[in-house]
C-alpha cells in the first residue's frame, strides 16, 4: 500500500495556498491604510468590477459555448465531407453491381479493368497517390517494413510491396507494408 | 492568468499520450503524425538517427538490434540499452519518447513547455518514480509531480469531487493489465491495493483472432497461411479490426480476396464472425483478468459492495465482454464518457491546471438543464436557450402577430425538451400590450432571454414599433430538481416521434393558415390586376383549404394548400412580370413566403418570420 504523497486536486492543499496569498496581501493592504478611497470611489469600483465581472462570466460562457457548436460543426462537417467522397464511389459500386449481373465470364476482367480506371479517377482527383517505394531504400515514414529476408539486393532496400501505401495530398494515409532486403549474406 | 502550462503525460508501455488544459478544459494534444496516441518505441536507425514512435515501430523488424519498445518495464532497475558503442539508461531512452512528446506538444501549442505531470502505475516503487522523474529532467522537463495512472484516471472523471469514496481502476491496455483500488478521503487518493498481470492485454486478443482465421482458412481450403508473409499481414489487419467491430456490432465479416493462390487458381478468404464466437476465442482471457481483481479486493479488504466507482481505462476495456465480466463481479456500471485511451494523460493535464493555478483561474459556470422557449402559434414551443447552455447567456428572437389589428400578445415562458407547449413546464407568462393596430405580421416583437450566472431568467419582450416593452424575472425557486430535470428529458426522448408528428401537423396548419390569408390579401390589394377566372381560382382554392381545416385530416390540408399555393403563384408571377414591364415594385411577395414554411428544416431565424404569436 502507497500513501501517495501527491495529493490530487486536493482542496486542504489549495486552500491553504490562498490563504497565504490574501495574508500577503491583507499585509500589503495595511501598508497603504492611510489612502482609503472614499465612498464614492468605492462605489464606482464596485460598479465597475460588477460589470467587469459579468462581461468576464459571459465571455467565459460564450467561449463554452461556442466550443460546443464548433466541436459540433466540426463532426458534421466531416461527415459531410466523407458524403462527397461516398456519392463518387457508389458510382463505382453501380457499375460493380452491373457486372454482377452479366453471367457471360468472358468479360468480366475487361469490366474490372474499366472500373478500376474509374476508381483511380476517382482517387486522382482527390488527390490519393500510391507511394512508390519497390527498389528504393526503405523508409519508415511512408512504409512499414513486415520483412526482412536475405536478397540479391542492397541491405535496407525495399524488394516487395505486400501492401500499397497511400497518401492524399502530401499526407501519408496509408503506410505501404514491404519486405526489406537484408542483403545478400545474413551476416548483419 | 496562470502560469506556465503543465503538460500532462501518460507514459504508457506500449503508447503514450499527451494533454494540457486549454480554457478549462483537458484537451488530448495530437503528435506531428496526427495521432493521439504515440507508440513507445525508440530506434536508432542506421545512419545514426534517432527515430521516435510510429516511425520507429514501422522499421523494428529490420533493425531489432537497435530498436528498444515496452522500456517502461526496465525503469527502476540497472538494466542498460547498448547501441553500437554507447550504452543508455531505461531513463535515458524514456527521456527520448518524452522529449518527441514535448516537442509535439511545443509545435501544437506554439510555445515552450517546460513542466509536466508525468503517470506511473500505482505499483511503481520510489526508484522507478524517480527513474521516470529523471527521464523527464533528462528531456528537458520539469516533473512538478509523479501520480499514479489510477489516480490520473480518477481525477479525469472528476471523482476528486466527491468525498470519502472507493475507487476501482480495471486498466487493460495493449499487453499490460493493472487493477487497482484507491480511496479519497480529505482530497487524498490513496492506493489500498494494485494487481494485475503484466503480459496479457488487447494484443492477445488480436492473435486469438488471427489463429481462429488462419484455422478456419485452412479446415475450408486445405491451405496454411502461416508462411505466407503477405497474408498473415492482410489477416493481422482484419483480426484487428473485426475485434474492434464486434465492440459496437453483432457479427462482422472478414473478407479478404486473392488471399493466396494454389494450382487451382485464385482463393478468397470469407469468414463471419460473430461476437458470441469471438467471445469464446477470448473468454480465457478475459478470465485471466478477474483473479486480479479479486486479489485486489481481497488485499484491500473491501467487498464489492463497497466499490463506488468503477472506471475502465485502456482500449480493450472497449469490449463488452470485458464490461460485462466485470459487471457481474462487482455489480456496478463503470463511470462512462472519457476515451480510455486518453483517460490517464487527461487526468496528468488536470492535475497540472491545479498545479499551475489554471483550475483556479476557472470559474465553473453551470448550463441550463433545460431548454427554455415561448409558446407560438398552435402551441408550439418554438426553442431560445437549448438545454446545455453554459450560462451566463442571452438570446433573443423577433416575433410578430398571428392576427390583424392584435394589440397583445402574451409572452408563455416554458422550460422542457417537448415539441408543444402544453407538455413542458410553465415558468411565467406576461401580456405586451399596447402594440398599434396593424395586419399580420407586420409588428416586429422582440423577445429576449438571459439568463445570468446565477441561472435567473429575465425575459423581455418589447414591441420595436412602439417601443413598448414589458419583462418578467424568474428566479431559482422556480427551478426543477436534479430528478425532475432527468424524468423530462426522459420522457422528451419517449415521445419524441409523437410530438415531431404534433410538431408538424401543427405547423401544416399554420402554413394553411398563412396562405389562406395571403391569398385573400393579394386578392384585396390587387383585385384590379387580377382577372375573373383567376379570382375565381384563387377563391375555390382557398375555400377548399379553409375546407381542410375544420377537419383533422393533415394530409387534406398540405394537399389543399398546395394548390392554393399553385393558384396564388401563378397570378403573382403574371403580376410580377406586368409591374416588372411597368417598372413599379411593390406588393405581391407575402405569398411566396407560405412555401418556406414547407421545409421541415427552417433555420431559426427563417422561423421566426412564419411562427406567429397567438394571443
Amino acid at each position: 500500500m502507497t500513501k501517495e504523497e501527491n495529493t490530487a486536486n486536493g482542496p486542504g492543499r489549495q486552500e491553504s495556498d490562498i490563504s497565504i496569498k490574501s495574508q500577503a496581501e491583507q499585509n500589503s493592504g495595511r501598508d497603504l491604510a492611510e489612502e482609503v478611497p472614499s465612498p464614492a470611489e468605492l462605489e464606482t469600483l464596485r460598479t465597475e468590477y460588477a460589470v467587469l465581472q459579468d462581461r468576464y462570466l459571459r465571455l467565459a460562457a460564450d467561449f463554452e459555448n461556442y466550443r460546443r457548436r464548433m466541436a459540433r460543426e466540426v463532426s458534421e462537417q466531416s461527415s459531410r465531407a466523407i458524403e462527397e467522397f461516398a456519392v463518387e464511389i457508389l458510382d463505382i459500386v453501380d457499375n460493380m453491381e452491373r457486372a454482377l449481373t452479366i453471367e457471360d465470364t468472358q468479360n468480366i476482367k475487361e469490366g474490372l479493368e474499366q472500373i478500376y480506371k474509374l476508381l483511380s479517377n476517382v482517387l486522382n482527383r482527390y488527390e490519393i497517390t500510391p507511394v512508390e517505394c519497390v527498389d528504393k531504400p526503405f523508409d519508415p515514414e511512408t512504409q512499414e517494413a513486415i520483412a526482412y529476408v536475405p536478397s540479391e539486393k542492397d541491405e535496407g532496400t525495399v524488394i516487395d510491396e505486400v501492401v500499397k501505401g497511400y497518401r492524399m495530398k502530401e499526407r501519408v494515409i496509408r503506410c505501404a507494408r514491404v519486405a526489406v532486403s537484408q542483403g545478400k549474406s545474413k551476416e548483419e | 492568468m496562470a502560469s506556465e502550462k503543465i503538460l500532462g503525460i501518460d507514459l504508457g508501455t506500449t503508447n503514450s499520450c499527451i494533454s494540457i488544459m486549454e480554457g478549462g478544459k483537458a484537451v488530448v494534444i495530437p503528435n506531428a503524425e496526427g495521432g493521439r496516441t504515440t507508440p513507445s518505441v525508440v530506434a536508432f536507425s542506421k545512419d545514426g538517427e534517432r527515430l521516435v514512435g510510429s516511425v520507429a515501430k514501422r522499421q523494428s523488424i529490420t533493425n531489432p538490434a537497435k530498436t528498444i519498445s515496452s522500456i517502461k518495464r526496465d525503469m527502476g532497475t540497472d538494466r542498460k540499452v547498448a547501441i553500437d558503442d554507447k550504452t543508455y539508461t531505461p531513463q535515458e531512452i524514456s527521456a527520448m519518447i518524452l522529449q518527441k512528446l514535448k516537442t509535439d506538444a511545443e509545435a501544437y501549442l506554439g510555445e515552450k513547455i517546460s513542466k509536466a505531470v508525468i503517470t506511473v502505475p500505482a505499483y511503481f516503487n520510489d526508484a522507478q518514480r524517480q527513474a521516470t522523474k529523471d527521464a523527464g529532467k533528462i528531456a528537458g522537463l520539469e516533473v512538478m509531480r509523479i501520480i499514479n495512472e489510477p489516480t490520473a484516471s480518477a481525477l479525469a472523471y472528476g471523482i476528486d469531487k466527491e468525498e470519502d469514496v472507493t475507487v476501482l481502476v480495471y486498466d487493460l491496455g495493449g499487453g499490460t493489465f493493472d487493477v487497482s483500488i484507491l480511496t479519497l478521503g480529505d482530497g487524498v487518493f490513496e492506493v489500498q491495493a494494485t494487481a494485475g498481470d503484466n503480459h496479457l492485454g488487447g494484443d492477445d486478443f488480436d492473435q486469438r483472432v488471427l489463429d481462429y482465421l488462419v484455422e478456419e482458412f485452412k479446415k475450408k481450403e486445405g491451405i496454411s497461411l502461416k508462411n505466407d508473409i503477405m497474408a498473415m499481414q492482410r489477416l493481422r489487419d482484419a483480426a484487428e479490426n473485426a475485434k474492434k467491430e464486434l465492440s459496437t456490432v453483432q457479427k462482422t465479416n472478414i473478407n479478404l480476396p486473392y488471399i493466396t493462390t494454389d494450382s487451382s487458381g485464385p482463393k478468397f478468404l470469407d469468414i463471419d464472425l460473430t461476437r458470441a464466437k469471438f467471445e469464446q476465442l477470448i473468454e480465457d482471457l478475459v478470465d485471466k483478468t478477474i483473479g486480479p481483481v479479486k486479489q485486489a479486493l481481497d488485499d484491500a479488504g473491501i467487498k464489492a459492495a463497497g466499490i463506488d466507482h468503477v472506471l475502465l481505462v485502456g482500449g480493450s476495456t472497449r469490449v463488452p465482454m470485458v464490461q460485462e465480466k466485470i459487471k457481474a463481479i462487482l455489480h456496478k456500471d463503470a463511470d462512462k464518457g472519457i476515451n480510455p485511451d486518453e483517460c490517464v494523460a487527461i487526468g496528468a493535464a488536470i492535475q497540472g491546471g491545479v498545479l499551475s493555478g489554471e483550475a483556479k483561474d476557472v470559474v465553473l459556470l453551470d448550463v441550463t438543464p433545460l431548454t427554455l422557449s415561448i409558446e407560438t402559434l398552435g402551441g408550439i414551443a418554438t426553442k431560445l436557450i437549448e438545454r446545455n447552455t453554459t450560462i451566463p447567456t442571452r438570446k433573443s428572437q423577433i416575433f410578430t402577430t398571428a392576427a390583424d389589428n392584435q394589440t397583445s400578445v402574451e409572452i408563455h415562458v416554458i422550460q422542457g425538451e417537448r415539441a408543444l407547449a402544453k407538455d413542458n413546464f410553465t415558468l411565467g407568462k406576461f401580456q405586451l400590450t399596447g402594440i398599434p393596430p396593424a395586419p399580420r405580421g407586420i409588428p416586429q416583437i422582440e423577445v429576449g432571454f438571459d439568463i445570468d450566472a446565477n441561472g435567473i431568467i429575465n425575459v423581455s419582450a418589447k414591441d420595436l414599433g412602439s417601443g413598448n416593452e414589458q419583462a418578467i424575472t424568474i428566479s431559482g425557486n422556480k427551478r426543477l430538481s436534479e430528478k425532475e430535470i432527468e424524468e423530462m428529458v426522459n420522457k422528451a426522448k419517449q415521445y419524441e416521434e409523437e410530438d415531431k408528428q404534433n410538431r408538424e401537423e401543427i405547423e401544416i396548419r399554420n402554413t394553411a393558415d398563412t396562405a389562406v390569408f395571403s391569398a385573400e390579401k393579394l386578392l384585396r390589394e390587387s383585385s384590379d390586376k387580377v382577372s375573373e377566372d383567376e379570382k375565381k381560382k384563387i377563391e375555390d382554392a382557398a375555400e377548399e383549404v379553409k375546407k381542410a381545416l375544420e377537419s383533422d385530416d393533415t394530409e387534406a390540408i398540405k394537399t389543399a394548400t398546395e394548390s392554393l399555393t399553385e393558384a396564388v403563384y401563378a397570378v403573382t408571377v403574371k403580376l410580377y412580370q406586368e409591374a416588372a414591364a411597368k417598372a413599379q415594385a411593390e406588393g405581391g411577395a407575402e405569398p411566396t413566403s407560405t412555401s418556406a414554411s414547407e421545409d421541415d428544416v427552417v433555420d431559426a431565424e427563417y422561423e421566426v418570420k412564419d411562427d406567429e404569436k397567438k394571443e
